[in-house]
């Protein structure tokens, strides 16, 4: 699917008082636009107004700007002072595969002078009234409308809300964005990008078919229907544990973003110390958050490893005094090697030996002795097998002291990290009360509680995990069960084959899903690692670039320590680049690409790099950059300007009124 | 790669404990009593009921418990779950208590006597708990880490 982006009209949306309408050029070869404006202009109200249109959230988490409503404050205040209703409303057209669609983001209501408004300081509050989305497409020839939820899932399965942090970048927050959502947010591009919904379909039909089979061998074969209620118990706390797992995921994630949105607040507070000391805290609650996830499992690989131990220490002298008794019968003979009893029968039987000669008296008493000790000959093997056995009880018990040695010091290191911190973070908490602003007080305190509730969180998930496991480890168990309990009923054998059929089927797809899932993975990391190194120019400061199957991102140095934490702002904007670039390259994927400060966090030699590669390696693709001047300078314009028509650069004028802006197509 | 075992004489499917612990024993998460049940404040959250098993029979023993009976068997915790190593636990009880190896030609009273011993060993198990509470972990490591080291005789 080929989309791109026709027009964006504005409004009255934030900034935008009045209608102001961006035309994005729709040429192949011109696929870059520019979208120049101060600080504070309005350029990333231009992002938000995308997101908004598209999925009613903001991306760019402008503090200053997240208190007001969407609709534009002079506009509010005009209503207030008419006693009015008005509508802010985003329309985006898009080209879809040649075919024009429109998605309008529309919300109502009217202003209202706020009890302390005062004709010095005037005030005024919004109150919504209406808040409406709609699509209008192409459709057998006609134009098809659709609102609300509807429309949603039609614009979910054009721009893919999980892939959209790949597409709608804030090259301000990308530090925040590798550092707490990459792992979900890869989970779910990559679910997304592996086009597995006929698969997932499928996989659902065939279990409610398998359902629907088991009910009928039960109908028909009491003795397997207590098997088989077992197993549909335990595949619906299977599901419900999947689906609280999913949840708790998603309520997780929404508490991180929330606190990230304060710790941002905070970072943007007005001084530099509040800045400075808002930005330690937020490190130093990561870092306490790390270690103490590290701690819980370390704590639990001790408790597995006491309780799968104590057994065999418990045990020892027992263990000991089992084994020497098999050694006794060892040493004094009476444990030889396994002899065939027939074979002794054999030979008194016949009353020759093998080599022919009559059995004396003698020997036919012996062998009479031997068929006796043949009981405990035919314990030889298994004794064996048990000596194997005690011998590895014996070298856990050995190991135990230095293992748990071992589990302790860890747990140490990381408790002592953890006062460390809680300690630094006190302090710095403390330098932040010192300021005794009640927003910060409370924001800090909102911070905590959500910080709580995330460690909560966790705990439960670890605990759905583990009964997920569990519950997979039963079934399979049932599964044997149910399969022998089947083989004994002959007459039902139509159902139990297709019942079998089935589950096989159901195996192959789950390993086709995985296999896929993997592949893609695999693809991604090599094409972000090979962007990714080609896109820096300091030669040899990282050798790799991994997403590990928990699609954890790592950076690694050329000494092999992971450095994603630590690399520098431009380093964040060019590893999200190799993202995008990579993802394009694996899917092919033709989505256009809107970047809010682009470049300003990188080097003029890293400047010129990006600008000259990007619009060659994501050809065809639309590029959107809302650039400050300071980042557009001459060598960008230049590498820049075979990708651009004249049509294609807009400038952002300020207008008096801070709220307020204007765009200036070609800077006339 | 372990090597597969050879075929055990008489092995039960299930060993069994007594219904009275059942709740003890349960995997079900909202069962407040389980000691296993993940989520749960024992060591033992998350372990499967071979091991909360082969602890209370290794309590009994250690303690020098007599085995007891059970008044009720619930038949739940299948062979099949038992790692080798811990099948052989049960089978030195057998070894010692009968000085024999002849017992190895029917294992199944060996399980039955085992069970015996997790019965007595439940009881210790849960008193150590009572006393020791959230501690009963820092309890157990003191004392496995003495037996091993040769500080217990």
């Amino acid at each position: 699917m080929q989309l791109a982006l026709d027009t964006l009209k504005l409004f009255n949306y934030r900034y935008y008082y009045g209608e102001h309408i961006i035309h994005f050029s729709n040429d192949p070869k011109k696929n870059v636009t520019v979208i120049k404006g101060d600080n504070g202009a309005g350029k990333s109200n231009i992002l938000n107004a995308l997101t908004w249109c598209l999925y009613n959230e903001e991306v760019h988490s402008d503090k200053k700007t997240t208190s007001l409503p969407s609709m534009n404050t002079e506009y509010i205040a005009e209503l207030a002072l008419n006693n009015k209703e008005g509508e802010a409303s985003v329309t985006l057209t898009i080209n879809v595969d040649g075919e024009m669609w429109e998605i309008k983001h529309t919300i109502t209501g009217y202003g209202e002078k706020d009890p302390s408004w005062t004709e010095e300081e005037p005030k005024y509050k919004f109150h919504e009234s209406f808040n409406g989305l709609k699509v209008t497409y192409p459709s057998n020839g006609d134009l098809k409308i659709v609102e609300g939820i509807v429309a949603q899932q039609l614009i979910n399965e054009l721009l893919p809300s999980a892939l959209r942090s790949f597409f709608f970048i804030d090259g301000e927050q990308l530090r925040e964005f590798f550092e707490v959502d990459a792992s979900y947010n890869l989970q779910e591009a990559i679910e997304k990008l592996s086009q597995l919904e006929l698969v997932k379909k499928t996989e659902s039909s065939l279990e409610t078919y398998r359902k629907y089979l088991r009910n009928k061998l039960q109908e028909n074969n009491p003795a397997t229907s207590q098997v088989q209620n077992e197993i549909n118990k335990k595949e619906t706390q299977l599901r419900k544990f999947k689906d609280d797992k999913e949840r708790l995921k998603k309520q997780s994630k929404d508490y991180q973003t929330e606190i990230d949105l304060i710790n941002g607040f905070l970072q943007n507070y007005n001084t530099g110390t509040i800045a400075h000391v808002s930005k330690e805290i937020a490190r130093l609650e990561k870092f306490i958050k790390e270690a103490k996830e590290k701690y819980v499992k370390e704590l639990n690989s001790k408790n597995e490893y006491l309780v799968t131990s104590a057994p065999s220490i418990l045990l020892m002298d027992t263990i000991d005094d089992a084994d020497d008794i098999i050694q006794q019968l060892i040493e004094v003979g009476d444990l030889p090697p396994k002899i065939k009893e027939s074979f002794i029968q054999e030979l008194l039987e016949k009353g020759t030996c093998v080599c022919g000669t009559p059995l004396t008296d003698k020997s036919r008493k012996t062998l009479k002795d031997y068929a006796e000790k043949i009981q405990i000959s035919e314990l030889t093997g298994i004794a064996f097998e048990g000596r194997d056995k005690f011998a590895r009880h014996k070298d856990l018990i050995k190991e135990f002291p230095e293992m748990i040695e071992s589990f302790n010091q860890n747990l140490e290191q990381y408790e002592d990290i953890i006062n460390k911190c809680n300690v630094e973070l006190r302090d710095n908490e403390g330098e932040l009360h010192k300021y005794n602003i009640d927003e910060i007080n409370e924001k800090l305190r909102k911070s905590h509680e959500l910080d709580q509730k995330i460690g909560e969180l966790n705990l439960k998930l670890k605990g759905i995990e583990r009964g997920i496991e569990d519950t997979e480890k039963n079934l399979k168990t049932l599964y044997i069960q149910e399969n022998t309990e089947k083989g004994k009923s002959k007459a039902h054998s139509e159902f139990t084959d297709k019942i079998e059929l089935v589950q096989d089927t159901l195996q192959v797809l789950k390993n086709v899903e995985e296999r896929v899932k993997e592949k893609i993975r695999l693809s991604l990391e090599e094409n972000t690692k090979k962007y990714f190194l080609s896109f820096l120019r300091e030669e040899g400061l990282f050798r790799d670039v991994t997403i590990d199957r928990d699609y954890k991102v790592s950076v690694i140095n050329n000494q092999g320590w992971n450095n994603l934490d630590d690399l520098s702002a431009g380093q964040y904007l060019i590893l999200g680049y190799a993202f995008v670039v990579a993802l394009r390259t694996i899917t092919g994927y033709q989505a256009p690409v809107i970047v809010d400060t682009p470049l300003g966090k990188l080097d003029p030699t890293h400047q010129d790099n990006i600008t000259k590669n990007l619009p060659k390696l994501l050809d065809k693709a639309q590029l959107i950059f809302l650039v400050t001047s300071s980042e557009y300078t001459p060598t960008v314009q230049k590498n820049f300007s075979s990708y651009m028509d004249e049509s294609s650069y807009y400038e952002i004028q300020k207008c008096q009124n801070i709220t307020s802006a204007r765009l200036i197509q070609n800077g006339n | 790669m372990a090597i597969k075992s050879r075929v055990h004489n008489g092995e039960p499917r299930n060993v069994a404990f007594d219904e009275a612990r059942a709740a003890y024993y349960s995997t079900k998460r909202d069962e407040e009593l389980s000691y296993i049940r993940s989520g749960g404040d024992t060591i033992f959250a998350g372990s499967n009921q071979v091991e909360l098993f082969l602890m209370c029979m290794a309590l009994a023993k250690y303690m020098n418990k007599s085995p007891k009976e059970l008044k009720k068997r619930v038949n739940n915790i299948p062979t099949t779950a038992m790692r080798e190593e811990g099948k052989w636990l049960i089978l030195a009880l057998g070894i010692v208590d009968n000085k024999t190896l002849t017992c190895l030609k029917d294992e199944g009273p060996l399980y039955t006597e085992a069970e015996k011993y997790a019965e007595a060993g439940f009881e210790v198990l849960q008193s150590l708990l009572a006393y020791h509470g959230r501690g009963f972990g820092q309890f157990l490591e003191i004392t496995l880490r003495k037996i091993a080291e040769g500080k217990i005789e």
